[in-house]
């Protein structure tokens, strides 16, 4: 296994029954980026997690963490790894504080009451660590989630939605946590989330899941440059159908027509040619506009526009 | 391992259901007691020899001996039922989902969480017999232990405080066995039911079924029963001598009566341990 990666699949595979739930995918996420994992509900996000830290066997296909095969080594990777898989889960009747040095303990034997301290710190739960979960909020739940992922210092953490059910501040708060541990302690971070804009400001790269598959993957920046859109004000002669033109250039696709105006998902760098065949077909463009794509835009594209679980 | 088991235990006992349980035997220890101090006064006539025994047998291995009696049905249905929830109830609540992120193997995981039964039931034992000796030396003292199980050949057997003790602890030890053979189905059971009271539930279920089954008086049942441990769930009581060897007269150790029981029971013990382990460490953890 290359150990430039801090996960690699390949061909991973779950069938649940005749339902296949992950489709032979190829993942390869490199050590210090912060990695986000998109995808409608039912794509295959926490299936594809549960493979990774073990909780599911793989139909087929391998991966590794860490450069640990799973099905070899998997106690060797989950040792430098904190993960947190859907919702926080935590023995309802003990406090915070007891949860995480449970969860320490299985880790390192007894974990040092610096490091709890400082995972509650983290998270801002110090001021109620000593209360039973039981009594938690679901915010709360989440904080301690992410604290319980960190604690032991992992190199990578892998994360289910982390941000589910925190308040704005924690949302913020999450998300300079997660920048700050990538920059300073160069951890590598592989989070799903729906929250688009969060990912778009948070991940190096993504991969967005449809039905199991890997649809899209790279680096943020280049997938939404890669497909851009074109806003292009119109103006057709008689006879001459612009949508109709635009549409045989390679790349290009009609989104919308509205009055007087295209808008086209295209390569930015088809802005001329689109110009081009318009204006020599006799179609007075008035304005032909790049619009910066959001991730939600990308996002939209190429999973549908409407969700079918 | 060890600090797996401590943890285990801990969280364990920070539930109430393995109190309410100690809390029942307290309080049919001290019934069992005010019981003897009513009836005890040991007078029987009649009886298969028509024997007539007159005296004191109130003493505290006799509240002990009858404790396991009277007390035993309670352990053997209710045990299994707190001790369910070990396995199963981690996967009711989803914390299964969260240890088994750490890096530790599955085995580890599941034999401390069956430790921690044995341990219970042990402590469960422990708690009965100690007790109602206790209750039992408070109200009567010590004593002689007798049995009635040589009665029909005209003795009756009677073991001296040190003796009887022993038998006593060889009884409660038959007694634990036949628990955690109840317990260990419920634990492994919760292996397959993410559920915190059916692992219990079911355990409970499949020990009345194979307790009618056994009774039946059929005599296809007949070949089965040797084999089913439900035909010794109770011979903890069988753990006292009862009869004497014919040429020198000592005390038979009662191996013919334990040793079957020992046997089924481990061999119970032995196969559902083995596939609620080979399950917990096959199954896809989906909760
Ligand atoms: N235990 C299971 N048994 C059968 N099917 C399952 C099981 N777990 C998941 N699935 C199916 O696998 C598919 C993927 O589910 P998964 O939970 O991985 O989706 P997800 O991408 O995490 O969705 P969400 O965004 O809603 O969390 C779904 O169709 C789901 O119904
Ligand atoms: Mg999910």
């Amino acid at each position: 296994m290359s150990s430039g990666l801090a996960i690699e699949a390949t061909g991973l595979t779950k069938r649940f029954g005749q339902r296949v739930a992950v489709d032979a995918l190829n993942l390869a996420v490199p050590r210090g980026t912060v990695y986000g994992f998109l995808g409608p509900n039912g794509s295959g996000k926490t299936t594809t997690i549960r493979m990774l830290v073990g909780l599911l066997r793989p139909t087929a296909g391998s991966a590794s963490l860490l450069g640990h095969d799973i099905r070899r080594d998997l106690i060797a990777g989950l040792r430098e790894t904190g993960a947190q898989v859907e919702s926080p889960a935590f023995v309802s009747n003990l406090s915070g504080r007891r949860n995480l040095e449970y969860l320490g303990a299985l880790t390192l034997g007894r974990v040092p009451a610096a490091l709890v301290d400082q995972a509650l710190a983290r998270v801002r739960l110090t001021g109620r660590d000593r209360d039973r979960v039981r009594t938690y909020s679901q915010g709360m739940k989440a904080r301690l989630g992410l604290a319980q992922a960190l604690l032991c210092q992992p190199r990578l953490l892998i994360l289910d939605e982390p941000t589910n059910g925190l308040d704005p501040q924690g949302m913020h708060e999450v998300r300079e946590l997660i920048r700050h541990l990538a920059a300073e302690d160069g951890m590598t971070v592989f989070i799903s989330s729906h929250l688009l804009a969060e990912v778009q400001q948070l991940c190096d790269r993504v991969a967005i899941l449809r039905r199991g598959q890997a649809v899209a993957e790279g680096p943020v920046a280049e997938l939404l440059s890669s497909a851009g859109r074109l806003r292009i004000a119109v103006d057709e002669p008689d006879g001459v159908d612009a949508a109709a033109l635009v549409a045989e250039v390679d790349g290009v696709q009609i989104v919308a027509r509205e009055d007087g105006y295209l808008r086209l998902a295209a390569p930015p760098e088809q802005a001329a040619e689109i110009n081009r065949r318009l204006v020599s077909a006799g179609v007075a463009v008035g304005e032909l506009v790049i619009e910066r794509q959001s991730l939600e835009d990308f996002y939209l594209d190429v999973t549908g526009r409407e969700a079918q679980l | 391992m060890i600090t797996l088991i401590r943890w285990e235990l801990h969280r364990f006992y920070r539930r109430l259901a393995p109190y309410y349980l100690y809390g029942a035997l307290a309080l049919l220890v001290t019934m069992v007691t005010w019981g003897m101090r009513e009836f005890g006064r040991f007078s029987s006539r009649g009886g298969g020899a028509g024997l007539e025994i007159v005296g004191d047998t109130r003493n505290a291995l006799m509240v002990s001996q009858g404790a396991s009696l009277t007390v035993a049905i309670l352990l053997l249905y209710l045990v299994p039922v707190v001790v369910g929830e070990i396995v199963g109830g981690d996967g009711a609540t989803g914390v299964l989902r969260t240890i088994l992120v750490r890096p530790r193997r599955r085995a580890q995981i599941w034999l401390a969480k069956y430790a921690t039964a044995w341990i219970y039931a042990l402590s469960v034992s422990a708690a009965l017999m100690g007790l109602s000796l206790l209750l039992g030396g408070l109200f009567f003292g010590w004593g002689k232990l007798y049995s009635a199980g040589d009665l029909h050949n005209g003795k009756l057997i009677v073991l001296t405080p040190r003796e009887g003790l022993a038998y006593v602890a060889l009884s409660y030890s038959l007694l634990t066995l036949s628990v955690m053979t109840a317990g260990t189905i419920a634990v492994a059971l919760g292996s397959w039911l993410d559920n915190a009271l059916l692992p219990g539930m079911f355990a409970v279920g499949i020990l009345i079924t194979l307790q009618i089954i056994t009774g039946l008086p059929y005599e296809w049942v007949e070949p089965l029963k040797p084999y089913v441990f439900t035909t010794y769930l109770l011979d903890h009581t069988k753990a006292y001598p009862n009869s004497f060897d014919p040429a020198t007269g000592a005390l038979q150790f009662p191996a013919a009566a334990i040793w079957p029981m020992v046997r089924v029971h481990c061999v119970t013990i032995f196969c559902f341990a083995a596939a609620g382990l080979w399950r917990f460490l096959q199954r896809d953890v989906t909760c």
